[in-house]
């Protein structure tokens, strides 16, 4: 057999045997600022607002307001093993593992709209991992990031009306309501203000 | 024959072979998604005429129609307009796949008091396209 045909069928068996899938998803930019940026008691939200623009959430708190900027950038590396025999030829062997870069920066301001606290904060989350049978030719996802990918819950009206009974009579407390408080993606659905929803 | 170039019946079937193997198992895909109000606010003859202190929460209604979110507050309330876009792509090679999306959001934000007189307004520093 030629060279290059050995080459040929060892370029086609890695091909067939092996493969590397990479699913990324980023959600919304990093406002990153200065920690002088804004200053307690003096800026006012007006300040915020015409710098860095609304925030991703925001609601009454105490007698004030509470801005909430949150950005995320999933990433999700999976490597994929092929059976090549028989029947198992049409499916891959799949694993996954998934972290999340984060930042969020909060402001909370007074009843006159001046600022009385101010954190920013990145870290990293780490998504864990996922093992899966799927046809050869698909690309999933297999880390559940879902609580990180949630759409803002004015996106969300609609279906909302169709929310199990214990989630509808808690409504008062919701925190996408910009009534209640704000809070970060990624909080379970079992804790907090969430308890009374009994979410599973 | 060339020596730079051999063409011969060898190197042709494997060229046409990788070239196969290519056209029939890769493929592309692309997505666009958007949710929400139409960002109204990007277009220079809406927004030249609000005034804080002047303009009512009615003429913003008039301007960009009903907002994503109203928030009652004490001494007023807020009117939050939201436009979310979602655009993705990905490419199917199977030695690698790769497929990747970015949200990207849209808003404008105006403060009233108990007047229904706009006392602060503002809006995203990206600006989205609609589709």
């Amino acid at each position: 057999m030629p060279k290059s045909w050995s080459y040929l069928l060892l370029l086609l068996f890695v091909v067939t045997q092996f493969s590397c899938t990479v699913i990324s998803r980023q959600i919304d930019k990093d406002k990153a600022v200065d920690e002088n940026t804004f200053e307690l008691s003096k800026s006012h939200f007006r300040d915020v607002i015409n710098l860095i623009g609304p925030p991703s959430k925001l609601s009454k708190y105490d007698k004030g307001l509470v801005f909430l900027y949150e950005s995320v950038r999933i990433r999700e590396n999976q490597l994929g093993l092929n059976a090549n025999y028989d029947f198992f030829r049409w499916f891959k062997f799949s694993y996954a593992k998934g972290t999340a870069e984060r930042q969020a920066l909060l402001f909370i301001f007074d009843k006159n709209g001046y600022l009385v606290s101010q954190i920013y904060k990145e870290f990293d989350e780490n998504l864990g991992s996922g093992q899966a049978i799927s046809f050869l030719y698909s690309i999933e996802s297999l880390v559940d990031s879902s609580t990180l990918e949630e759409d803002p819950a004015s996106l969300a009206w609609g279906i909302s009306l169709l929310a199990p009974l214990p989630e509808t009579l808690n409504y008062p407390q919701n925190l996408g309501t910009g009534e209640s408080g704000v809070e970060q993606l990624g909080v379970p659905s079992s804790v907090g203000q969430h308890s009374l929803e009994l979410a599973e | 024959m060339n020596k730079y170039l051999p063409i011969n019946i060898e190197n042709i079937s494997i060229v046409l072979l990788i070239m196969s193997l290519f056209a029939f198992t890769t493929a592309c895909f692309s997505i666009s998604d958007q949710q929400g109000v139409d960002n109204l606010w990007r277009e220079e003859a809406n927004v030249e005429n609000i005034e804080e202190d002047k303009t009512t929460q009615n003429e913003i209604i008039q301007l960009f129609g009903p907002p994503s979110q109203i928030i009652s507050l004490e001494n007023g309330a807020i009117f939050y307009y939201l436009l979310q876009d979602k655009k993705g792509k990905g490419i199917f090679l199977l030695l690698f796949n790769y497929k990747t999306e970015r949200v990207s959001y849209d808003r404008a934000i105006f403060f009233f008091d108990n007047e229904g007189i706009l006392t602060d307004y503002g809006f995203s520093v990206e600006n989205v396209q609609r589709n």
